[in-house]
């Protein structure tokens, strides 16, 4: 172990108020990041607590335990409180730093943001095709592509690879306008439900759909109800992951300044 | 409600496993995958703290797919698009009608594959196919495959290599079977 990295150190998971951890509050019941078993605990300041668990030095290691760590107390919080989660990784020099430069300094900002979020909480919907559904509607929706594809087989080597690049960059032309077409149909349903929704870039050519929404809480389940009802609806043709619920990882619109 | 769209470049990439239909609502923790371009690039950042290591080892199974504009992907789409079943008819009135469905007539069907659709794979493949390759793509029964492909050998729409043991369609000249 690198020695200079070795001093105890201050992990960060999120900022919330502080009344629901204050004394009279069960402590979290969920151990820190790092597999000792070290308590997750507060750091607060007027009204807001950061979250917080000791670690051993200023590095963590980039690993599915400490991921899960993460994940897990953030998720304990949020069963208690409205909370706004740090990025995965975020380690403090001490206890002091994370009062003065985070609690501190960023007071205003961090109350406004919580304000912003309050009583809501983050939803992960990602759609997929189902890849023959999503080559055969091709098939059946464009001519050329049609055409091209009986034609093929037929014709001479070196003629039929050219008009394999062809009917591969028509195709791929497709997918594009079907994505759009099909996204749009689905925030259309979703947006009327959530208090704000961000849409990522597709990670995937079969991806069509990477949002994240701002659900309030009292709507969660009505948000479920609609997710299920598209997934339903669409069986067989698209695949949804549905992940949740978070604290707004999304909506977070903060910029800090610090010294390392 | 406000729709906004992030233009950061694309991060990792997630293939979904395919389900029949209905959703499960998984927590961030057993879908973790799913939510970690989320845990890691967003959240509330402060620069100078962040200090994760990839000393990197272990990292999630992730199937980080770069899709590339280029031949090679076309030529992919390309084979994609040939093995849609020919049966495939162009959208018609009635079929459209269908109700609460995309209304797509002549899809491959749940019960194995037909002739036409296997004629299509050969002819896809024109450098001969092993019957194993056929049960995989299918997921059909091997003695159902090969009792179509005896039938199709039989009205010479196929042929068999003896020697290398494939299949090819029956357009091209093939060894004489013995």
């Amino acid at each position: 172990m690198n020695p200079t990295s070795s001093r105890p150190a201050t992990y960060v998971y999120g900022v919330a108020l502080a009344e629901p951890f204050q004394t009279g509050h069960p402590p979290l019941g969920v151990p820190g990041i790092g597999g000792r078993g070290d308590p997750v605990r507060t750091i607060v300041l007027q009204d807001l607590a950061a979250v917080v668990s000791d670690v051993p030095g200023l590095r963590i290691d980039l690993r599915r335990e400490n991921l899960l760590d993460h994940q897990r107390v953030l998720e304990e919080v949020l069963r208690r409180s409205d909370v706004l989660p740090f990025s995965f990784g975020t380690v403090a020099a001490s206890d002091e730093e994370v009062r003065e430069v985070l609690l501190r300094d960023g007071h205003d900002a961090l109350r406004e943001q919580l304000e912003y979020v309050r009583g809501c909480v983050e939803l992960e919907v990602k759609v997929f095709w189902e890849k023959e559904r999503l080559f055969a509607e091709i098939v059946q929706e464009n001519d050329e592509v049609r055409a091209l594809r009986d034609t093929i087989p037929l014709l001479p080597d070196d003629q039929a690879a050219m008009e394999r690049i062809t009917l591969g960059q028509l195709t791929e032309a497709e997918i594009e306008l079907k994505s759009t077409w099909e996204a749009d149909g689905l925030l259309k349903v979703l947006e009327p439900v959530a208090v704000e929704g961000l849409v990522s870039p597709n990670l995937s050519d079969t991806m069509l759909l990477n949002a994240a929404f701002l659900v309030e809480r009292a709507r969660e389940e009505e948000f479920d109800r609609a997710v299920a009802a598209l997934a339903e609806a669409h069986a067989g043709r698209l695949v949804f992951n549905y992940v949740g619920p978070l604290p707004p990882y999304s909506f977070i619109n903060l910029a800090f300044e610090a010294e390392g | 409600m406000a729709i906004s769209y992030d233009r950061a470049p694309a991060g990792r990439s997630q293939q979904a496993t395919a389900s029949r239909g209905g959703v499960q609502k998984m927590g961030g923790s057993s879908g973790l995958a799913e939510v970690l371009n989320v845990i890691l690039e967003k959240g509330i950042v402060i620069d100078a703290w962040v200090r994760v290591s990839i000393i990197g080892i272990e990292i999630l199974t992730i199937e980080a797919r770069v899709v590339i504009a280029s031949v090679d992907t076309y030529l992919r789409y390309a084979e994609a698009i040939g093995l849609t079943t020919l049966a495939a008819a162009p959208r018609t009135a009635e079929s459209t009608a269908l109700p609460g469905l995309p209304g797509l007539p002549g899809l491959p069907g749940l019960g194995g594959p037909s002739e036409e659709e296997i004629l299509a794979y050969l002819e896809a493949h024109p450098d001969g196919v092993r019957l194993s390759e056929l049960q995989a793509y299918f997921g059909a029964e091997r003695a159902e495959l090969q009792a179509m492909l005896n039938g199709l050998v039989q009205e010479e729409a196929a042929a068999l290599d003896p020697e290398r043991m494939v299949y090819r369609p029956g357009s091209i000249l093939a060894p004489a079977i013995p």
